[in-house]
């Protein structure tokens, strides 16, 4: 099998590489800033920038997400920040819905999934451009499958007590959330997170962590049929998984002492300029 | 004082299998970026070829050398899964059901994948 990465990959594998890895760093750790994940950057990067062909770049895209979650959620595990009875009951549906989009990738053209991904671009983006209000979650959650957890808020020292609602609404939902992750090489966090704090009830640190420790798994329900499919180059992925393993951890450390609104924006507007960028794509084949 | 139960008291093995994965795929990816930064012939092969991938790795080329960190890296999830049904089967019993519900999530994906 000849090397497939892209047009830029054959003069020049170890220069092209070279820029792989930086732009994945500055993915790893743009996404760690404003909350998003890498994917949502590092994909049109690839595709755009560097001539690699999409569906290589969504399986090297999952493959960085894989390394994320896996490194993050030892942290949140250990400080008891990641719900794993909320986590495992989701990442049933999220690994589901990850076959569901892995499996249709396989079948899209590589316009469509360009379209696809520009119209989730805009979403974000549009969602980055609010001003986000992080609403206190809702009293009172109807339904059977419900139950209570705990963990302790590290800035106020205090135990938070916490009952997960809507679990079945919540999980056809994260069976979306896996789709669009296996579909686009993105994380799903920017459905998951949402669905456990503003529906399910649970506080957004649980939340975001929680999501996090999905993310792997999900991701590896849908990068194996990438692999089937020979979409996976060990090549691209070397710098991807490297660099934004790199980035992720420069982001976490820059994130405490950068204007996270003002980043929220620029992402934004860089999401604008992506999408508008795939969606040439999409169209133009 | 959190109940028993409503905080997983046990996450050393997840954790372990997490560190353990990630570092040995990222270590391997490196040593594959290395190889071909040193100028070794980076021809790709079949992805499903594991002799192919194992050859590799014994001449020192780079593509065997990051396809066994994606390996690596595409098992270390399963593994939390496995360790985390191992911490908990005993005082979660449920919980640690999940965890092996998920595994076969995976394993219908491989199914799917291979099919």
């Amino acid at each position: 099998m000849a090397l497939i990465i892209g047009p830029m990959a054959e003069p020049g594998l170890i220069e092209f590489e070279l820029v792989v890895l930086l732009a994945a760093v500055g993915a790893g750790a743009f996404g760690a800033v404003v909350g998003v994940g890498g994917g949502l950057i590092l994909v049109p990067l690839l595709t755009g920038f560097l001539g690699v062909d999409i569906k290589l770049a969504i399986a090297a895209s999952l493959l960085g997400v894989i390394a994320v979650s896996t490194t993050a959620s030892t942290t949140y595990l250990a400080r008891g920040w990641a719900d794993r009875r909320l986590g495992l009951v989701l990442l049933v549906a999220t690994a589901s819905g990850g076959i569901l989009g892995g499996y249709l990738a396989g079948l899209l053209d590589g316009r469509v999934l360009a379209g696809i991904f520009s119209v989730v671009l805009l979403v974000v983006a549009g969602q980055m451009a609010r001003r986000r209000v992080d609403r206190p979650p809702p009293e009172t959650l109807p339904g059977r499958f419900e139950f209570d957890s705990a963990y302790l808020e590290p800035t106020t020292g205090t135990e938070v007590r916490y009952r997960v609602g809507r679990v079945p609404l919540g999980g056809a939902i994260s069976v979306g959330a896996g789709a669009l992750s296996g579909l686009l090489g993105i994380g799903g966090g920017v459905v998951n997170v949402p669905t456990m704090n503003a529906l399910m009830g649970v506080p957004i640190r649980v939340a975001t962590s929680t999501s996090t420790y999905m993310l792997g798994a999900t991701a590896v329900a849908s990068a194996v049929l990438y692999y089937s499919r020979g979409e996976v180059d060990g090549l691209l992925a070397a710098p991807v998984v490297v660099g934004v393993l790199v980035g992720a951890r420069v982001g976490a450390r820059l994130a405490a002492h950068l204007p996270r609104r003002a980043l929220q924006l620029a992402f934004a507007l860089v999401a604008l300029v992506f999408a508008a960028q795939m969606l040439m794509r999409g169209m133009a084949g | 004082m959190i109940e028993p139960g409503l905080v997983a008291p046990e996450r050393r093995w997840t954790n372990l299998a997490y560190t353990v994965g990630t570092t040995a795929a990222a270590a391997c990816l490196l040593v594959g970026l290395l190889l071909q930064a040193a100028g070794q012939p980076a021809d790709a092969g079949d992805p499903l070829d594991l002799g192919a991938i194992a050859g590799d790795l014994g001449r020192l080329r780079p593509w065997g050398w990051t396809m066994l960190g994606v390996i690596v890296l595409l098992l270390t999830p399963p593994a939390g899964l496995l360790a985390t049904f191992v911490e908990l089967r005993a005082f979660e019993p449920r919980v640690a059901l999940l965890g092996l519900t998920v595994m076969g999530v995976l394993a219908l994906a491989v199914v799917v994948a291979l099919r």
